[in-house]
């Protein structure tokens, strides 16, 4: 009942309210597990806080998301648009604080040492982890950490396809050239 | 805290090391390999990508050239091939230096992150010295 049944939501598809599988238990209005005079919610009262219904003040929801402990969170599967989330994460930073891995060396290292210019987006990505990071939008520094990797890892396969590639046209070029030359010149 | 990580065993001191060490063993290999092989030859390595596509140089043109001269202890070669990328060498070995001592002591690689301005001055760098060095004018950033 916890992450995993949210991961398959996919990002960003879910109603601000997200995290409905998680509330602690004096939240009330969890489906599946609420009193019969919480609600359903097809066709809770006002008060019962459904998800994706609830009322913006949080209705029923157990003092809101933006208390409950890390665990409950579902951290790192927010999208950072998360909109009626934000004031949850700004106060959290997740796993005491150290920030996420902003993967700057292998961009740099990508962008200038090897590879496609792909490395560039992963420096921009790196760039925005700082930024969020700062302005207290840990979730989004964390997908920024996240895109960066994938940035560089895009850049680094992209050169390796390349080498092989090039490798192995030499490769057929010289076994070409091999193949051709004793044709031509034996006796 | 600290006493324990002054406790730290160590075994566990030496693990900690193997992967700032193995990369910088990988980075050697990769130096000595380059250095061995010459990439002024044509023929040696693929061309760059970009540069063979679109015929204009990207941020990372000349650098197998400048490690060739780096590991032939030429750094003035090495700053006329891709003086951004020798740029990048005392940053990336200061970087290593603290991950080495970080993994000694047991600490976090990273704990806290750079002012964000740092890295969009570093961006934009990147992108000024891309098309400088495509320009007549930049020709000395060109590889």
């Amino acid at each position: 009942m916890s992450y995993g049944n949210q991961g398959d939501g996919g990002y960003g598809a879910q109603p601000p309210g997200g995290g409905y599988g998680q509330q602690p238990p004096s939240g009330g209005g969890g489906y599946g597990q609420q009193p019969p005079s919480g609600g359903g919610y097809g066709q809770q009262p006002p008060s019962g806080g459904g998800y994706g219904q609830q009322p913006p003040s949080g209705g029923g929801y157990g003092g809101g998301y933006g208390q409950q402990p890390p665990s409950g969170g579902g951290y790192g599967q927010q999208p950072p648009s998360g909109g009626g989330y934000g004031g949850g994460y700004g106060q959290q930073p997740p796993a005491g604080g150290t920030p996420p891995d902003n993967h700057l060396v292998w961009a740099i290292i990508t962008t200038l040492f090897c590879c496609l210019p792909l490395g560039i987006v992963s420096i921009v990505k790196s760039t925005q982890v700082n930024s969020k990071w700062q302005m207290g939008d840990y979730q989004g520094a964390v997908q920024a950490s996240e895109e960066a990797k994938t940035w560089w890892k895009r850049s680094l396969i992209a050169g390796i396809i390349w080498w092989v590639l090039v490798i192995v046209g030499y490769i057929l070029l010289f076994v070409i050239l091999a193949a051709s030359v004793p044709s031509t010149s034996s006796y | 805290m600290s006493i324990a990580t002054t406790e730290r065993r160590g075994t566990a001191r030496l693990k900690a090391l193997l992967a700032p060490l193995g990369v910088a063993g990988a980075t050697g290999a990769v130096f000595a390999f380059v250095g061995v092989v010459d990439p002024n030859q044509p023929g040696h390595y693929p061309t760059c990508p970009f540069l063979w596509i679109t015929g204009l140089y990207c941020p990372g043109c000349g650098t197998l050239r400048t490690i060739h001269a780096l590991a032939h202890l030429d750094p003035v070669t090495a700053l006329g091939l891709n003086p951004l990328a020798v740029a990048m060498i005392p940053l990336l070995l200061f970087w290593w230096g603290r991950w080495v001592v970080r993994a000694w002591q047991g600490r976090p690689r990273r704990t806290t992150l750079a002012h964000p301005a740092w890295l969009w001055a570093f961006i934009a760098l990147i992108m000024v010295y891309w098309v400088v060095r495509n320009l007549p004018f930049g020709a000395f950033l060109a590889p």
